[in-house]
């Protein structure tokens, strides 16, 4: 998908953007107010930008200098918006054929009963929408998006308003959905545990600008990146490559490093899983250190180093990169620079699955 | 009650949710129009169907019966197609009805199209339907209380209505004389506000039941509403 449009808003606020993506799923980040929203609402068709073009796929959605402008429903794309915004007065299951009767690619053949089982929503199909959960709601206004047939899915902070538990879950379901479909997803948040939750690809947008765009590891070692809501927000968050267990020990995998993970966290049933645990919690040493009671001992590589206040964060490549957070003398008296390899410390009560 | 009386009640109820039924569509579309509109010209609409609400009932139909007598711009026309005149029948109170009580039910139908959520609206449209669909799938149903309640307002006003109605159709017992005509020529024959009062205490009974249902209508629209 091509997008580069400006729009002058009412308000005084200037959009002025341009990218190109094809990855199954591309997350745009960026703080409140910095033109998220209305970059999917131009895609989908609900907000006309002054001038600029917008091409998905081999079709052309918008280009002000042809005077292309397809209306929202011939544009092939599905929109799941910040709230559900589910029919109320249709149940659940009217709700997805509501979907499923205006599909723009006849072509593309939805099974509703795949949907409600993959998104596990079939025992809710006659219920209405104001009896459903946060969650469940959010689940069902996924499937009527899909039940659409999309070539593309838009999803704008789908998960901003459920708990952090339910967050999880819901983008469980958004795993399943790619890997089912293989629809691409654009997806809009704020929340940095989200980032890395689900994205591979990322684009950083600040005040209505494309300010950095690549991978979401490297994304996020650069400046542009790390103003100081960014370094509050940090969290490790680390994907696993798989779960093991010996007596009553759990161990996380990540390439070939092995964490030993909180007895009192159990792992997901399925899916992606990740551990996560904080900055704070990881201890620094430039020596394999024996005799000390944390269990898990892994050895990277620095990669970047953040002052913060009166803090330091250094980014440690271990395969994913993953934060400490030192105090600015303890950083001096070890000595570290980028490139040093150490060796971290983590408890294992400070690691829990997610 | 004579059988004029009972001729009277029979024609009102027809009078009423004939001009209450036909003018819907219409009052639903100008609604509409008025409720998602920023045309320029957006108030002159808005004044000319709400003109009925505030002018005297007698001057509309004194602008109903020269617009529509067999010389008038509108009569001369349906006379000289189809070969009728309507002032003096059924046909023209039913259209001073539907006239008079139009503004009302333009005006509770354009409230639920404007408190109705209209990111709704986009959400249908990014699904694939049309803006006809979405009108017929979602707009309209979500402000069904509203067209529902319109009616109701329509329907009781027309029941009412008496200065139009006597202007342009007259006051022909069993063809135009609905009941608050019927309890006008009561009063004003000898010893006749006796014969009045069962027409009256028919027309409180219709009133309530009106507003009985507008009543639970209306609950129904805020329970609706705050779910």
């Amino acid at each position: 998908m091509q997008f580069h449009c400006r729009h002058h808003f009412d308000s005084g606020f200037e959009l002025d953007l341009e990218f190109t993506t094809d990855h199954d799923c591309t997350v745009i980040f960026g703080p409140s107010g910095s033109g998220k929203t209305s970059i999917l609402s131009m895609i989908a068709g609900v907000l006309l930008p002054d001038s600029g073009k917008i091409v998905l796929g081999d079709r052309v959605l918008f280009d002000s200098v042809q005077g292309i402008c397809l209306p929202p429903e011939q544009r092939g794309v599905g929109f799941v918006f910040q709230d559900p915004l589910l029919f109320p007065h249709k149940t659940v299951l009217g709700n997805l054929e509501f979907g499923q009767r205006h599909r723009k690619r006849p072509q593309f053949s939805v099974d509703l009963d795949r949907v409600a089982s993959v998104l596990e929503i079939e025992p809710l199909l006659t219920r209405m929408p104001d009896t459903l959960s946060g969650g469940e709601q959010q689940r069902v206004a996924l499937g009527r998006a899909l039940a659409s047939g999309p070539q593309l899915l838009l999803m704008d902070e789908p998960v901003s308003s459920l708990d952090e538990s339910l967050k999880l879950r819901v983008l469980g379901y958004l795993d399943r959905v790619i890997e089912e479909w293989k629809i691409p997803v654009l997806y809009v948040t704020h929340s940095h545990a989200e980032v890395r939750r689900i994205a591979r690809h990322v684009l950083l947008i600040e005040r209505g600008r494309l300010i950095a765009k690549g991978d979401v590891q490297d994304v996020f070692l650069r400046d542009e990146a790390l103003g100081p809501a960014a370094v509050e927000a940090r969290l490790n968050l680390l994907r696993i490559d798989k779960v093991t267990q010996e007596a009553d020990t759990v161990y996380a995998w990540i390439g070939q490093r092995r964490l030993m993970v909180s007895p009192q966290s159990s792992p997901a049933d399925e899916g992606n899983q990740f551990i996560q645990f904080s900055p704070a919690d990881v201890l620094v040493s430039r020596q394999a250190v024996g005799g000390t009671s944390a269990r898990n001992a892994i050895h990277g590589t620095i990669r970047r180093m953040v002052p913060v206040g009166h803090s330091v964060l250094l980014a440690i490549d271990v395969g994913q990169i993953m934060w400490a957070a030192l105090t600015e003398q303890a950083t001096r008296e070890l000595e570290v620079e980028m490139g040093s390899e150490v060796e971290c410390l983590i408890k294992a009560h400070s690691v829990h699955f997610v | 009650m004579s059988i004029h009386d009972w001729q009277a009640i029979w024609l009102s109820l027809q009078v009423a949710v004939l001009a209450a039924t036909l003018s819907l569509p219409v009052a639903i579309a100008v609604a509409w129009w008025l409720a998602r509109t920023h045309h320029p010209l957006r108030w002159l609409v808005e004044t000319v169907v709400n003109l009925p609400l505030v002018l005297p009932p007698v001057v509309t139909g004194f602008l109903l019966l020269v617009l529509f007598s067999p010389l008038g711009p509108i009569g001369s026309l349906l006379n000289g197609l189809f070969g009728v005149s309507i002032v003096l029948t059924w046909y023209a109170a039913v259209l001073a009805a539907a006239i008079v009580s139009f503004p009302l039910a333009v005006r509770a139908i354009q409230v639920a199209f404007q408190q109705s959520d209209r990111r709704l609206e986009s959400a249908a449209r990014t699904l694939g339907a049309s803006k006809w669909s979405t009108f017929l799938g979602v707009s309209l149903p979500l402000a069904r209380h509203g067209v529902l309640a319109g009616w109701l307002l329509a329907f009781a006003r027309s029941l009412g209505e008496f200065g139009a109605t006597i202007m342009v159709a007259g006051n022909i017992a069993g063809e135009t004389r609905t009941i608050p005509l019927a309890i006008y020529s009561h009063v004003n024959s000898a010893d006749g506000a006796r014969y009045a009062w069962p027409l009256v205490l028919v027309a409180i009974l219709l009133s309530c039941l009106a507003l009985i249902a507008g009543g639970w209508i209306e609950r129904r629209a805020s329970r609706s509403r705050s779910d």
